[in-house]
């Protein structure tokens, strides 16, 4: 038998000469004479290549095979077909078997897979259970004997749950072929080996033994091959080619600033290769390894330059709408029928008997501040609405569906349009397959396992292309004209393999177990092939990942010339997919936007007036005339997270306290409040905020009890306090609370004033409706009251701010009073009452009417005219001053908030007021 | 033993026992060359040593990088010098041990004084030729990236998955968040315990919203670190308070003194009515709590007998009294255990995902290497530990070193230690780096017999800049005894190391007037300052702006400055301000992914039209609304139903599917790479289009769970690495004094003088005398105000922040190569740097008009004042392309965009259900095909029955419905004709060339009759017509491969067999 040292190029050549000239005048169809053992895909597709370039017309029956495929045909032959424990099966009695054995090593995480992955060594060496159990009771020196013998326990367990599974592992398969291989096997030819693990050499010793090889081939002599090559070497007959030279080819380096691109570069080249004709099989990309964002980024910019790779991009089952429906369903009870959930279920597709319309369930459900809870719970909202009746339904079915979950249904429960959906079904009924196999030892549905199964598959996506894109492994023994060797940077070469820590290094050695090492020559080998492969190798790296982490240059490209600066291409060079005319109104609004155009809110005049403004809308307009335009006119509104408001929304909690303080002053009107309170009044205001949390929560039960409760008592001591510090200003203001909630205007039912109070304003009567939170009187003086929750910041030096037009409700409050009581401008005053007393004077949140009311009419003259003529520029601003975007239901996506220019060219004018003015900015 | 010079010409000690070192390197004197220059001698000294067990720890990736790159740039440059001393030495003399008259080798090589000689060139070749063969396994690394590796090697002593993740950045804050629901949620509402509920109240007392006690302790979570230690006290209220409380209540009973002060008479009558004998910290504060707004109203001028126990009972300045320090107190104990709570149920979580952040990193090394054992193994692992950037260590990376860096009988290693830093550039105490810590360390060190060398040769500074510097410096670093509490390092006078001067100055120190007659645009003064200061003092060479560097400690104030250069035309180079998500690409992508994902919401629909995705106008989009008539309402129409079509592409498109849908159906990269800054926005976009990429991969989300996750996510840029400037462009740099470190530039300009960052929020540090911990800047601990001396711990912050502000001048001050510019503004607060400029120059009085240079005590300094020309306010660039913006600034192109095509063809119900029967039964079926490609026909089935049942792993029931359809199908025809036939291959692999690609096929069964050669393919199910069409063309396609290998004709058959059909197609 003859062992012969060539490169992978000269391998293919001989063993496809061999090969053909032993079929010479052979029926076609007949078996071959000899069988050829390969590493790795790529050697076969070399040596099939040289194959058809001799026999064009095509070949049948060739056997280019791995190991494991050629034992499987030797016990196939014998009439047995054992059937390898698959991933899922592993996971699980390796799982299984760590739970059986107490050591405290068996609790930390991970120490499963560390396990398995040791367990692999283990078997991979060609070691058995019982030859390493013998090794170990002898060695002497090991690190920790105890911890050994534990491991051994644990594995043993593990093999007693395959074999009850009645299936084998990989290695016993190798095993079994040594065993069955002999003089009827067909002779082989080894092509492309430099190294093998220990239970691959037993079946390949054994044909040796049998003279069943005819010939091996080798693609290297260096020193990681050595003990591949002495292990056969008793066998063969040494025929030394001359040294093999690994054939120089023209070798380039280019550098780039970011991975996008680098490898945008790189598929603009393939891209340029292909225009000239050079076929799309010469060409390849390679790299050490490919995350899966790098195969994102190439066979993206692949298809932007009109090509596409082999490499198969994956999607993870979760991701995909089945998959997320089969989790979803099966984390939904145990995480209490949460609403997002919930809906996401309908959405994915989840077959059900309630026909429902997910979208106006989602609207109805967060309107009513519904987080989740069982329709148990959820009793309470029946009958309120047809959405919320449907909802209630629906969470019933799940229940009743959730209540025993068969796994083999769990695909019968989803929705399938497309090859993808079937291929996801498929791939559940592997797993509920796999765990009906292992319900003999695996009791019970164990809802974390299942979950983690389905995270452990994934889906191919994407169709397969042309040119070959891979890893270095992969890699091995193809051949190309031009090959792109990718991401060379230090961080895709790991640099030091880290110790097994079950069986380390000096363990493996006293027990015959292959040793991890780091890695380091097999790493300079696949490398140095990489120059045998391709006529022209172009290495490329990147110095960052784009967003300010730096990377460094990978060491082994210190041999190549010094590297070029790759050209940099922005934007993808194709032909846009809409018409020009639609891209240059894409471009009109990057040059118009912030000029006072049609896309900054100037819409030019609404045929319809607005019929009647409140305060609290004008005030809108003083803080951003966009967020008016989009509240008030077009009617947009806030999208509720009930998910996320555990405490009581902001609005209904302003509500909750209005109605206490209300009650509070109506039941106190007849006594003169003074201080220090009465014990009676104070247990009346301790009972209104019990009554007003209860009715609130008869309402909305709260999804979290405990922190409502904190809350109402947190209540009790702040509007306990709040009253004490406002009977104190009332005393010496010498004011009596005399009005409450008092409506002003036709919009209310029981107004305490059915007319609106109306102003003259730019030539046009403005009706101004509203309810004012108190009006206290003394000895011909009024004060508009407005209480604030939390300590209503953005009220301060409220005076200043009514002359800026960016506070207007309680200065137009003050007017109504004014006009509805007859009462001099000079004797109407308003104050905000902030709930929570902060370190701001309370005369920073007063102001008195007389003076405020020219600037006042000034500034509804100005909004007024502006709304009219559809003047709603945006006018963002977040400092406490008065933060209009804080409650702007759009302020997540406003264009003008979040762009530097436009925000910087609004706010030099400092308030709406001065903008719509137009006093030039500086 | 040849005798070595070391650096001062002293004979370095033997060579066994080295010292440990402590570097000093002030700003400037080469700190890397004093590095490298350690490693070399130490490999020169030890040519047996292997370099993995040296490890250099560097504060960034660019700097190992750098570091390593050094080391071997040194080697070869070496043994290229005593190559070429070799050649010289074997023409005269071998093997004799050099004389002195020869020419001495040293590194750096040139340099007047070098760092390293060498003695016997024979020995350092050899083991300079021994490091150079195996230096990239030295371990040159960031200090999480050693951390990393030792928990990857002890995973079960550490409680790791050795195959553990890092979360960072969004990824982090999403975990974080979740996390800390799912805690909150079990904490108050799954297993609410009385005590933990209590304090979940307290908090919420005192912050008032759910959300602000989440800021508290997410922020608070940060410092880990010092949450860990057990012992440092938080101010006990019975030992720093009561007593004095006690005597208080006691001296107001007993002295029935009236006060003039109505809120002191109120609390006086309170305390003297209501009675109460002391108690419980709970019980005071109940007690205290109705008189509380009195107690903050005492004014204690008016209390008469009564002013000392008034004084206590209102302590600290109007508006707090002791009701708010006993509750702040409570608060702070409540959000102290509230957060450990919180931690430790996160690291339950980090647990079981398998993740570690990088706090993570060097907590669990710190704590896996209490283990002594483990420890012995790490230490043995490596001889030599490098630190670099000493001065941002932080007490736990303090720990790990200190461990490493001792034997097992808590002795430093001699030799074996080197650390490197300057405490004058400590300047990340936001990071939690302390001084102090640093002082600790290394004063522990050298007490263990190391060695300090102070380097003061700097290389970077014009000699007159540095003799400015070296008096600004001692002035403001004075050498003083040392404060435990606040590391104050003295400063030591560097030497000018380059002789040539680059540019001939009258001053190096410039104070550049800047004053505004409106106060409010102080920043607009500065800023016109500073660009006429650029336009008067720019070379007009082609690169004549990149020596200026304005250094900034806050950007958000930038506006005001880039509008001013860009009115006068001066190039800037900015490193990111803000979170990128808040930028322009990511907000455009997101708004319209939420238009997709959330039809019921009007304005994700509005403001999605109103991005340049669809460049919708503002009259279209009210038009569309129907409010206001006139203008076309169609245009919104068209855009609903393009919205309505990628809802339906997104019913099966994953979300980056979707996203590239978006990106090329739109057109939105040509409209970013049109725009001015278009570079940026189109890096923006690609970033988040990753992160949706990453969010798909490991959270598997849907477009609504990305959208409301990305909302919530505002994650501040972590600090960009400097090295990112863009070399090539004549621009002036702009970034913050932080991102400056390590970096150098012509001429330093520092805006802003004034700004005092203050802590911003909850702070917890550690005193050291007295041994406290202190919570301030949120709720204060006792230990803030009542410190055991009486004087309040809390002031300890503000100090240790006016040390830090100096300190960050001095590097602001060393990025200097020529000369600095501060422009003063007279009128500001006298604080931050304009206070350290004050007590340097005292009051400076300005010329009217140009610049004039007088001595001062620091040297020449310049007051320069200048009138600024009023550049006309040019108009912004919105486009690259200025031609084409004209052309677009007219009147408004009609709207014409297009929806996009359907994505995934969707199959038939019946297809789907067709399949869905095969996949019923597939275990079954595929049994019965196995079966059927193996059988003769003839043969009994029972034994390759039961044989492939086992190897298919089929259950009972479907063996037996096999072996009831064998019996049937034995009789079929087509089987009959198989059995008859010769059969040629089963699962035959067929290799062939299809127009240019090699495919390689497996071909059922081949069979040959008579009149030619039959191709048999066995299907599952029925044959459905759509994919029959596509079967036959695929068995079409084998008949032709053979009969093309063979020359004979090749017929074809597709054999749908399953446990109901049994129907031949001929091909
Ligand atoms: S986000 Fe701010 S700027 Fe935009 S519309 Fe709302 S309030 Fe106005």
């Amino acid at each position: 038998m003859l062992l012969r040292f060539a490169p992978y190029r000269e391998i293919a050549h001989e063993v496809a000469s061999r090969l053909a000239e032993g079929r010479r005048g052979r029926d076609p169809l007949s078996p071959w004479a000899e069988e050829v053992i390969v590493p790795s895909r790529g050697v076969a597709e070399a040596i099939a290549g040289e194959l058809l370039a001799r026999l064009p017309e095509g070949v049948a029956g060739v056997r280019l095979q791995t190991l494991e495929e050629l034992a499987k045909r030797i016990l196939a032959d014998a009439g047995q077909t054992p059937r390898v424990a698959n991933d899922l099966e592993r996971r699980l009695a390796m799982r299984a078997a760590v739970r059986s054995v107490d050591h405290p090593m068996m609790e930390s995480r991970g120490v499963a897979a560390m396990l398995e992955r040791a367990y692999r060594d283990v078997r991979d060496s060609g070691v058995t259970l019982s030859d390493l159990s013998r090794r170990a009771a002898k060695a002497r020196g090991l690190r920790s004997p105890r911890r050994t013998e534990a491991i051994v326990r644990a594995w043993s367990e593990y093999e007693r749950l395959i074999a009850q599974l009645n299936a084998v592992d990989a290695a016993d398969r190798l095993a079994q072929a040594a065993r069955l291989a002999g003089p009827h096997t067909p002779p082989q030819l080894l092509a492309g080996f430099y190294d093998m693990t220990g239970a691959q050499f037993q079946l390949l010793e054994a044909l040796l033994r049998a003279g069943r090889v005819a010939a091996i081939w080798m693609p290297t002599e260096e020193p990681f091959a050595r003990t591949f090559a002495n292990a056969i070497a008793p066998y063969a007959e040494v025929v030394r080619d001359l040294a093999i030279e690994i054939r120089k080819p023209r070798v380039e380096a280019s550098q780039y600033e970011t991975r996008l691109d680098e490898l945008r570069d790189v598929c603009a080249r393939v891209a340029a290769l292909l225009a000239d004709g050079t076929p799309a099989r010469a060409i390849g990309i390679v790299a050490r390894s490919l995350e899966a964002y790098d195969l994102r980024l190439l066979n993206r910019f692949a298809a932007e330059q009109g090509f596409s790779t082999t490499a198969a991009e994956e999607i993870p089952l979760p991701a995909h709408r089945v998959g997320r429906a089969a989790t979803n369903l099966l984390r939904l009870r145990e995480r209490g029928f949460l609403r997002a959930e919930v809906l996401e279920l309908v959405r994915d597709g989840l077959h059900l008997r309630t026909k429902v319309d997910a979208d106006a369930l989602d609207a109805a459900t967060r309107r009513a501040r519904i987080a989740g809870g069982t329709s148990e719970e959820l009793r309470v909202y029946r009958g309120r609405s047809r959405p919320l009746d449907d909802y209630i339904a629906l969470v019933a079915e799940l229940e009743e569906l959730t209540a025993s979950l068969d796994l083999d249904k769990l695909s019968t429960l989803i929705r399938l349009e497309t090859e993808q959906d079937l291929a996801a079904a498929e791939k559940l009924d592997a797993i509920a397959a796999t765990f009906r196999r292992t319900q003999v030892w695996n009791k019970g549905l164990d809802v974390s396992a299942v979950i983690d199964a389905i995270a452990n598959e994934s889906l191919p996506q994407g169709a397969k292309g042309a040119v070959w894109c891979g890893e270095l492994l992969r890699f091995r023994g193809r051949s190309f004209t031009h090959l792109f060797a990718v991401r060379m940077q230090d961080d895709v070469f790991p640099q030091r393999r880290t110790e097994d820590p079950l069986l380390p290094d000096s363990d493996r050695a006293l027990l015959g177990i292959r040793e991890i090492g780091d890695g380091r020559e097999e790493e300079e080998l696949l490398l140095s092939l990489v120059h045998d492969a391709a006529a022209n190798v172009h290495f490329s790296f990147a110095t960052g990942d784009g967003f300010g982490k730096v990377l460094r240059r990978s060491r082994y490209l210190r041999s190549c010339p010094l590297p070029v600066a790759g050209s940099q291409h922005d934007a993808p060079p194709r032909q846009p997919a809409t018409s020009n005319r639609q891209l240059n109104r894409q471009l009109q609004l990057l040059v118009r936007a912030g000029t006072n155009s049609p896309f900054d809110g100037y819409i030019g005049p609404l045929a319809a007036e607005p019929p009647s403004l409140s305060p609290t809308q004008l005030e809108d307009f003083g803080e951003c005339p966009q967020k008016f335009l989009l509240k008030h006119i077009l009617g947009v509104t806030d999208i509720d997270h009930p998910e996320r408001e555990l405490q009581i929304h902001h609005r209904d909690k302003g509500i909750l306290d209005h109605r206490v303080l209300e009650r509070f002053y109506r039941f106190a009107e007849g006594e003169a409040l003074h201080l220090p309170l009465s014990a009676e009044l104070a247990g009346r205001l301790e009972g209104f905020i019990d009554e007003q949390f209860e009715e609130h929560a008869a309402a909305a039960p709260p999804f979290n009890p405990t922190v409502r409760n904190i809350e109402r008592r947190a209540t009790k001591r702040i509007l306990r306090e709040f009253v004490v510090t406002d009977i104190e200003d009332l005393e010496t203001a010498g004011l009596v609370p005399r009005h409450f909630e008092y409506r002003f205007g036709r919009k209310h039912q029981v107004p305490d004033h059915p007319e609106p109070f109306v102003l003259q304003a730019a030539g046009v009567p403005v009706r101004v409706e509203g309810t004012i939170d108190r009006i206290d009187a003394g000895d011909g003086r009024f004060r508009v009251v407005d209480y604030k929750a939390g300590q209503a910041l953005r009220h301060k030096e409220l005076d200043k701010k009514i002359d800026r037009g960016v506070r207007l409700q309680l200065a137009l409050y003050a007017m109504a009073v004014a006009e509805f009581f007859q009462a001099d401008p000079a004797n109407v005053s308003g104050t905000i009452k902030p709930l929570v007393p902060g370190d701001t004077k309370p005369e920073k949140f007063a102001f008195v009417l007389e003076e405020k009311r020219a600037t006042l009419l000034e500034t509804l003259e100005l909004f007024i005219r502006a709304i009219l003529s559809g003047t709603f520029p945006a006018f963002p601003s977040e400092s406490d001053d008065f933060n209009s975007c804080k409650y702007c239901p759009v302020n997540h996506s406003c264009r003008t908030r979040h762009d530097l220019d436009e925000r910087y060219a609004v706010q030099r004018f400092k308030d709406p007021r001065t903008l719509l003015a137009g006093t030039p900015p500086r | 033993m040849n005798q070595q010079l070391s650096l001062f010409g002293t004979p370095a000690p033997p060579r066994d026992e080295r010292a440990n070192l402590v570097i000093e390197a002030g700003a400037g004197t080469g700190k890397t060359t004093a590095i490298v220059a350690e490693v070399l001698k130490l490999m020169l000294e030890r040519e047996d040593l292997a370099p993995e067990r040296v490890v250099l720890m560097t504060f960034t990736e660019k700097a190992a990088g750098e570091i390593a790159e050094r080391i071997r740039g040194a080697l070869e440059e070496l043994s290229s010098m005593l190559s070429v001393v070799g050649s010289q030495l074997s023409g005269e003399h071998r093997g004799q041990p050099t004389t002195d008259n020869r020419q001495q080798i040293g590194w750096p090589v040139g340099s007047p004084n070098p760092l390293v000689v060498i003695g016997d060139p024979e020995r350092a070749r050899a083991s300079i030729r021994h490091h150079l063969a195996n230096i990239d396994a030295l371990r040159s690394q960031t200090i999480h990236s050693f951390c990393q590796s030792i928990l990857r090697s002890f995973p079960l002593e550490a409680g790791l998955d050795p195959q553990f993740k890092i979360v960072e950045g969004f990824e982090r804050s999403l975990l974080y968040d979740q996390v800390y629901e799912a805690w909150l949620d079990r904490e108050t509402r799954v297993e609410p315990v009385d005590e933990v509920v209590r304090e979940w109240e307290v908090l919420f007392g005192y912050a008032g919203y759910l959300f602000q006690i989440r800021n508290l302790i997410l922020t608070l979570s940060n410092r880990r670190d010092l949450l860990g230690e057990r012992d440092y006290e938080l101010g006990s209220f019975e030992a720093d308070v009561l007593p004095q409380l006690e005597d208080a209540l006691l001296w107001i009973r007993r002295d029935t003194a009236t006060c003039k002060d109505s809120a002191a008479a109120a609390v006086a009558a309170y305390l003297r009515d209501t009675p109460f004998s002391g108690g419980t910290l709970d019980a005071w504060i109940d007690y205290l709590q109705p008189i509380a707004p009195s107690l903050r109203d005492i004014d204690f001028r008016y209390c008469g007998a009564l002013k000392q126990p008034m004084t206590f009972l209102r302590s600290g300045n109007k508006g707090d009294s002791i009701y708010d320090r006993l509750a702040g107190h409570r608060a702070a104990l409540a959000l102290v255990s509230l957060t450990r709570r919180f931690l430790a149920f996160l690291d339950g979580e980090k647990h079981k995902l398998g993740v570690v952040d990088f706090d993570d990193l060097l907590l669990r090394t710190q704590a896996v290497l209490e283990d002594e054992q483990v420890l012995a193994r790490a230490r043995a692992q490596f001889d030599h530990i490098f630190v670099d950037e000493f001065q941002d260590t932080d007490r736990t990376q303090a720990n790990i070193i200190r461990k490493l860096a001792r034997d097992p009988h808590g002795r430093y290693v001699p030799g074996r230690t080197v650390v490197v830093g300057d405490p004058k550039q400590s300047i990340y105490g936001f990071r939690r780096a302390d001084p102090e810590t640093y002082y600790r360390m290394t004063t522990e060190l050298r007490d263990a017999g190391a060695e300090r060398q102070v380097l003061d040769d700097q290389y970077r500074s014009d000699a007159p800049l540095l003799e400015t510097i070296n008096a600004m410096f001692t002035r403001l670093f004075p050498e003083e005894e040392h404060d435990p509490n606040v590391f104050r390092p003295a400063y030591n006078v560097l030497r000018a190391a380059r002789p040539a001067v680059r540019r001939e100055l009258d001053a190096r120190v410039t104070l550049l007037h800047a004053q505004h007659e409106d106060k409010t645009d102080r920043f607009f003064a500065e800023a016109e300052a500073i660009a006429e200061w650029i336009r008067r003092n720019r070379d007009g060479g082609p690169k004549d702006l990149q020596r200026f560097a304005i250094l900034f400690r806050r950007l958000t104030i930038l506006d005001d400055y880039l509008d001013t250069l860009r009115r006068y035309e001066i190039d800037y180079v900015l490193p990111p301000t803000r979170s990128f998500l808040d930028r322009r690409a990511p907000v455009d992508l997101v708004a319209v992914l939420r238009a997709i994902a959330y039809p019921f919401d009007k304005g994700a629909q509005i403001s999605a039209a109103r991005t340049p995705y669809f460049a919708l106008t503002d009259v279209e989009i009210v038009a569309g609304l129907r409010v206001a008539e006139g203008a076309a309402p169609e245009t919104w129409r068209a855009f609903e139903e393009a919205i309505a079509r990628y809802r339906d592409a997104a019913q099966h498109a994953s979300l980056t599917e979707l996203i590239d849908l978006l990106v090329t159906t739109t057109n939105i990269e040509q409209v970013y790479d049109a725009a001015a800054d278009g570079e940026r926005h189109l890096a923006h976009l690609e970033r988040v289009r990753a992160l949706a990429f990453e969010y798909e991969q490991r959270r598997g989300g849907s477009v609504r769970q990305f959208v409301d996750e990305i909302t919530e996510r505002r994650e501040e840029p972590e600090e960009m690495e400097p090295t990112l400037l863009d070399e090539s462009q004549n621009a002036v740099r702009i970034m913050t004094v932080h991102a400056a470190k390590g970096l150098e530039f012509g001429t330093v300009i520092l805006p802003d003088l004034s700004f005092q960052a203050s802590g911003g929020g909850v702070q917890l540090f550690t005193v050291e005398e007295p041994r406290r911990m202190v919570l301030a800047g949120g709720p204060e601990s006792l230990s803030a105000n009542f410190g055991p001396g009486g004087e309040p711990l809390k002031k300890i912050a503000r100090e240790r922040e006016q040390a830090e502000m100096l300190r960050l001048f001095y590097v602001a001050v060393t990025r200097a190569e020529t000369d600095v510019v501060l422009v003063f503004n007279p009128e500001e607060k006298k604080t931050g740097f304009h206070k350290a400029v004050l007590t340097l120059l005292g009051d400076p009085s300005f010329p009217d008009e140009g610049r004039e240079v007088r001595m001062t005590e620091i040297g020449p300094v310049a007051f320069e004042k200048l009138a600024a020309a009023r550049a006309d306010s040019r108009v912004r660039k919105r486009l690259r392309d200025r031609e084409r913006e004209r052309e677009l600034a007219g009147e408004i192109v009609p709207w014409d965009g297009a929806a996009p095509e359907p994505v995934a063809e969707l199959l038939s119900p019946a297809a789907v259900a067709a399949t869905r029967a095969g996949a019923k039964n597939r275990a079954a079926g595929t049994l019965l095909h196995r079966v059927l490609e193996l059988w003769d026909g003839r043969a009994d089935t029972e034994p390759l029955l039961r044989q492939l049942a086992a190897e298919a792993a089929a259950d009972a029931d479907a063996v037996s419905r096999v072996r009831k359809r064998l019996a049937v199908i034995a009789r079929s025809p087509f089987l009959q004709r198989i059995a008859n036939a010769e059969t040629i291959g089963r699962e035959l692999p067929v290799r062939f060339v299809e127009d240019g690609i090699l495919v390689e096929r497996r071909i059922d069964r081949l069979v040959r009759e008579p009149d030619g050669d039959l191709v048999i393919d066995y299907k599952s199910g029925a044959p459905q017509e759509e994919r029959v069409e596509r079967d036959r063309e695929q068995v079409a396609r084998y008949c032709r491969a053979i009969s093309a290998i063979t020359g004979r004709p090749c017929a074809g058959a597709l054999w749908y067999v399953g446990l109901d059909g049994d129907v031949v197609v001929g091909v």
